[in-house]
């Protein structure tokens, strides 16, 4: 067996783990904390890590507020409907009425997102997706995070 | 089945060792070729594939677009910011797909947040987000829930 080398790493923020949720902390974090020694660990090569390697082909969730398509508190029936009431209405809610300019930010930095030409928006593949051209998602969302952090591992 | 590496095109450069998210690509140390040591844990997600330079490592297409005995190949190219795959079927039809993979040039259109603005301390102990609330494209601030209206209409 190889000999595990121990580093040692002083940091005012760590983040463990650099899939979507750990790039975009990393991000979000700078944000807020300009001045902030930010640290992101990730065992594998960020621009492919965590389940969104191979890409996707969707954004599972996005309300669409600004069309009246959903609201937050849809999002929370269907999934408190969905899971049999085992849910914690409060983390879904908070998720829901963020993740709408999550996905607009996305847009902006360039995933191609499939569009209805006339009215602008999204295409979706029922209720809640909306479709997207994905091969890089993971590239596009690791660039953001190294460009916030000190230092990825 | 997992990724295989033909031995004659690949010259042991290590791009598929590097990108592996299962760190299952591994240089062998006496040919000094690419192998997959642990064929169990390939999730077959094709990012050593579209990382070889050298076109060295096949891996079957997901069941639900290619039936067996097909063969994929797959061209990621950056600059142009497409991806393209042709698939083979066992039949001898071909089909080719070509999809933007960004619709921006790359590094340019992302942030560097440490030389913008800094946002307003005061908004730290708000509920928004980096561009919220006008990135929310609605009217008004980010909507709130009152917690009394949980659970309203389950009756189990
Ligand atoms: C095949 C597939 C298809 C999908 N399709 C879609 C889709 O079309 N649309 C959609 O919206 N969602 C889809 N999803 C779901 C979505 O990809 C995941 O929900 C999301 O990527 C999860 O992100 P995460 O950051 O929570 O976790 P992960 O992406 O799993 O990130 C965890 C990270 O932590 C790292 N890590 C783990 N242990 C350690 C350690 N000890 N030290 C350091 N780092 C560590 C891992 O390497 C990984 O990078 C799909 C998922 C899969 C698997
Ligand atoms: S297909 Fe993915 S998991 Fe399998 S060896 Fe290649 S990079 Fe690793
Ligand atoms: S990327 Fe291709 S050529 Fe380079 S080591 Fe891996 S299989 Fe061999």
């Amino acid at each position: 067996m190889a000999k595990i080398k121990t580093h040692v790493e002083e940091s005012d923020v760590l983040i463990i783990g650099g899939g979507m949720a750990g790039t975009g902390a990393t991000f979000e974090a700078r944000h807020w904390g300009r001045d902030l020694k930010i640290v992101c660990v990730e065992k594998a090569n960020i621009d492919r890590s965590g389940a969104v390697a191979q890409g996707l082909y969707a954004i599972n969730c996005y309300m669409g507020m600004q069309w009246n398509e959903n609201q937050p508190e849809d999002h929370v029936r269907y999934a408190r409907n969905d899971l049999m009431g085992m849910v914690r209405e409060d983390l879904g809610y908070d998720m829901a009425r963020h993740v709408d300019s999550t996905v607009h930010m996305f847009d902006e930095w360039g995933l191609p997102m499939m569009k209805n030409e006339k009215t602008g928006r999204y295409l979706r593949e029922g209720k809640w997706q909306i479709m997207i051209h994905g091969e890089s998602y993971k590239p596009i969302v690791a660039e953001a995070a190294k460009k916030s952090a000190d230092k990825i591992f | 089945m997992s990724t295989f590496v033909y031995m004659t095109r690949c010259d042991g450069c290590g791009h598929c060792v590097d990108i592996c998210p299962s760190d299952i690509m591994h240089i062998d140390e006496t040919i000094r070729r690419a192998k997959n040591i642990e064929p169990n844990f390939c999730w077959e997600c094709y990012s050593c594939v579209k990382a070889c330079p050298n076109h060295a490592i096949d891996v079957r297409g997901y069941a639900d677009f290619a039936p067996m005995g097909h063969s994929v190949r797959v061209r990621r190219e950056e600059e142009k910011g497409t991806i393209s795959w042709r698939i083979k079927f066992r039949n001898g039809t071909e089909k080719n797909f070509v999809s933007p993979i960004t619709t921006k040039p790359w590094g340019k259109f992302i942030p560097k947040l440490s030389e913008e603005d800094k946002p307003n301390q005061g908004e730290i102990t708000t509920q928004r987000l980096y561009t919220e609330p006008n990135g929310l494209n609605i009217d008004g601030d980010l909507p709130t829930i009152n917690k009394n209206t949980f659970k309203k209409g389950v009756y189990y």
